[in-house]
């Protein structure tokens, strides 16, 4: 494994046994993180981010989940093949995860305090005291008044909460955070507040992030790489420029021209016509072809391989080679007037046309 | 917290001025004449009116009530029992340990076994051991005590030998009698910590605590089982209740001289006082353990206490402007 890699993620399938049958929440992900970067996780609700996450973590409900196969290689081990005990000392030491919803993810009967204070036990020889202390001054550290220990979660906001869920995660300095929709639950004038506490601790403590949203701008805030899901599978990865400003799959062009302004992106995405498809019952082929405008049909036969169109970028699209060849024309269809100068496609003149693929590609869209 | 239980001791008398006044229509009503009751047959009418008389029963319906009433509040006197002379008050006192002792340690071996294999069988779902045990729930929880009394009786007593069928003369008699009824009210207790902890492990503060690395033990006893109590607790209350209720019977089938079997032999014997004295005893310490539940609440559950402390302080501002004035500006 490469010296500077943190996480690297190799095939990892993940599914749920429902009554109504086999939901193929995560399918064949392989990604990987270097020590101090942020990746920007990127999807639609149900697209398996959380699920990616748990699995991480070793936390996928089962049942109904069950990790089908994959690697997931952190700090040179398997977590999948670790004990449960093992898999428990990086639980909160080296992985932390902060969750959703900060109205439930906290203990409503044990003090803030000691919520804390119990992750620094569980990992660390300390005394109660001392890890009380090192409770407050982590409560601190999140701009949270240290006197305030000793109050219940119901006592503080919303945002508050999402505070010490965050205090929680990061009191064992952990190499790797994962922060699943942090801020989704939150007022917006809150939500800068508690992206901005993650990124400057993030910088401070020096570990790696992985930022889980549906919304692209929180991703711009904070994350050098990106990754886009859909239906289980990522479809578009690579940096941030890749992503914003050469924007190759036909799915995440459409992520964009979804937004109305990079600063008013409360809505979901509902980017493109159609919803995406049950994950028990995913379409033949690429994913995304019922809702694709530039679907063909060899788009039903097989999943695309990723491919990749420049250095470090995937991209996951039969049509899609290393010149990019959507993009002229994606860029001609998809953007309007209203959408953000910020966010533009990449107008490279050096782009070379395969004319026979655009020409069936127009035929069937 | 303190002003709460007050309000709530004052809520407990028109309850219990309610108990008295229904249980003394009823034994108003009850046909029998206490007096004839009490000597017998043969004995002549004067003997009889003039025990009536000296008791006072001949007087109308209302001034009897008034009278009761104010001699319980004004003197604690609940009067005497027809058969024996004696103060009411004194047979219950005298009575009521052995009461209280059978229902305290049947919600004991309630909460033991009950919160145990409700913890069991729902960090195990589904498991064997979860079937069996649910199973055993549904058969206790739809068995009658009584009945359950009996049949334990015929088994240890009749048929093994083991223990004693009734009676209550040393520890041997109190193991059969605590074990039916607690057993009994376990099921109950079971099925609702069951239920309630699945709801609580299902939880996002649950997955939290799982995150932090904690390990699965603790999960369940520091995290879910101080949550999923919560409901357990008003079922251990109405279990408490029911207990001492429910005692009147199975005092009776095990013959143990409890407070139940003095009401029930009173109720025979038409002596009023004892009757109605008892069973306003039952529903006094039926409030008492209620309140109790409602204390026991807030300490499990913050949430609950800061409602009361909210309602108290609200209470105390609204008269006082400065301070109303204060905490707008602590809160801009
Ligand atoms: N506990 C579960 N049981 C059954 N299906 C689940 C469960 N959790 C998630 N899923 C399904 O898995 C898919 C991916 O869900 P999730 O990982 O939560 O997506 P995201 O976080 O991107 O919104 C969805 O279709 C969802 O319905
Ligand atoms: S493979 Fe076909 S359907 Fe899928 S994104 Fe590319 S063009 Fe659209
Ligand atoms: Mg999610």
């Amino acid at each position: 494994m490469n010296e500077n890699k943190l996480l690297e993620i190799k095939n990892l399938t993940i599914q749920y046994k429902t009554d109504n049958g086999l939901v193929h929440a995560v399918n064949d992900l392989s990604l990987s993180l270097k020590k101090g970067e942020s990746l920007g996780l990127v999807g639609e609700t149900g697209a398996g981010k959380t699920t990616t996450a748990l699995g991480i973590m070793n936390l996928v409900p089962d049942p109904p989940g069950i990790i089908i196969g994959g690697e997931i290689q952190f700090e040179g081990s398997d977590l999948l093949k670790l004990s449960k005990q093992n898999m428990r000392k990086v639980r909160g030491e080296k992985i932390s995860m902060v969750f959703q919803d900060p109205m439930t993810s906290l203990n409503p009967v044990m003090t803030v305090g000691k919520q804390i204070a119990e992750s620094v036990r569980i990992h660390e020889t300390l005394s109660r005291k001392e890890a009380e202390q090192r409770a407050v001054d982590v409560l601190e550290m999140v701009g949270i008044p240290g006197e305030r220990f000793n109050e219940y979660p119901h006592q503080f906001s919303g945002g508050m909460r999402q505070r010490v869920v965050i205090a929680i995660a990061l009191a064992c300095r952990p190499d790797l955070l994962i922060a699943d929709e942090p801020t989704t639950a939150l007022d917006v004038t809150i939500q800068a507040q508690v992206l901005d506490l993650i990124a400057n601790l993030k910088k401070e403590q020096q570990s790696s992030l992985i930022m889980i949203t549906h919304d692209l701008g929180v991703v711009a805030e904070v994350c050098e790489k990106v990754a886009i899901m859909y239906a289980g599978r990522l479809i578009e990865y690579g940096t941030l420029d890749d992503i914003y400003n050469h924007t190759r799959h036909p799915y995440s062009i459409g992520l964009f021209s979804s937004i109305p302004s990079i600063d008013g992106d409360e809505e979901r995405l509902r980017p493109i016509p159609g919803l995406m498809p049950d994950p028990i019952n995913l379409p033949k082929g690429c994913s995304f072809w019922p809702r694709c405008n530039r679907a063909t049909e060899n788009c039903k036969r097989a999943v695309p391989a990723l491919i990749e169109s420049d250095p470090d970028h995937w991209v996951r699209c039969i049509h899609i080679d290393k010149a990019g060849f959507f993009e002229k024309n994606a860029v001609s269809k998809k953007t309007d007037t209203s959408r953000n100068e910020s966010i533009t496609h990449t107008k490279d003149t050096d782009v070379e046309i395969d004319s026979s693929k655009l020409e069936e590609s127009l035929a069937s869209g | 917290m303190l002003k709460y239980i007050g309000k709530r001791f004052l809520l407990m008398i028109p309850v219990l001025l309610g108990v008295i006044i229904f249980v003394f229509t009823i034994m108003y009503l009850t046909p029998g004449n206490p007096a004839r009751i009490m000597l017998g047959p043969n004995a002549s009418e004067e003997a009889v009116q003039q025990l009536l008389e000296e008791k006072g029963f001949d007087r109308p319906y209302f001034v009897q009530l008034t009278d009761y009433i104010k001699n319980i509040v004004l003197r604690g006197d609940f009067g005497e029992s027809f058969q024996t002379g004696e103060p009411v008050l004194k047979e219950i006192l005298e009575r009521f340990p052995t009461t209280l002792r059978l229902a305290t340690l049947s919600v004991t071996v309630s909460l033991v076994f009950g919160l145990t294999f409700g913890i069991i069988s729902a960090t195990r779902q589904y498991s064997i051991l979860d079937k069996v045990t649910t199973s055993f729930a549904l058969l206790g929880v739809s068995m009658p005590s009584f009945w359950a009394g009996l049949m334990a009786t015929i088994l240890f007593s009749s048929i093994l030998g083991w223990l004693p069928a009734s009676g209550s003369y040393g520890w041997k008699y109190w193991i059969l009698p605590p074990l039916v009824l607690g057993l009994h009210s376990a099921a109950s207790i079971m099925r609702m910590t069951r239920s309630s902890m699945l709801e609580v492990i299902r939880q996002d503060y649950i997955r939290t605590a799982r995150a932090k690395g904690q390990t699965e033990s603790k999960v369940i006893i520091v995290h879910a089982l101080r949550n999923a109590l919560i409901p357990v607790v008003t079922v251990v209350g109405m279990q408490f209740g029911i207990l001492l209720g429910g005692s009147i019977l199975i005092e009776s089938v095990f013959a143990l001289p409890g407070l139940g079997r003095l009401i029930i032999g009173s109720i025979g014997k038409r002596d009023r006082m004892v009757v109605q004295g008892g069973v306003l005893f039952l529903a006094l310490a039926f409030s008492l353990v209620n309140l109790l539940v409602d204390i026991l609440y807030s300490f499990i559950d913050p949430r609950i206490k800061s409602q009361y402390q909210v309602t108290g302080k609200r209470r105390k501002e609204v008269p006082n402007n400065v301070d109303n004035k204060l905490e707008k500006q602590e809160s801009n």
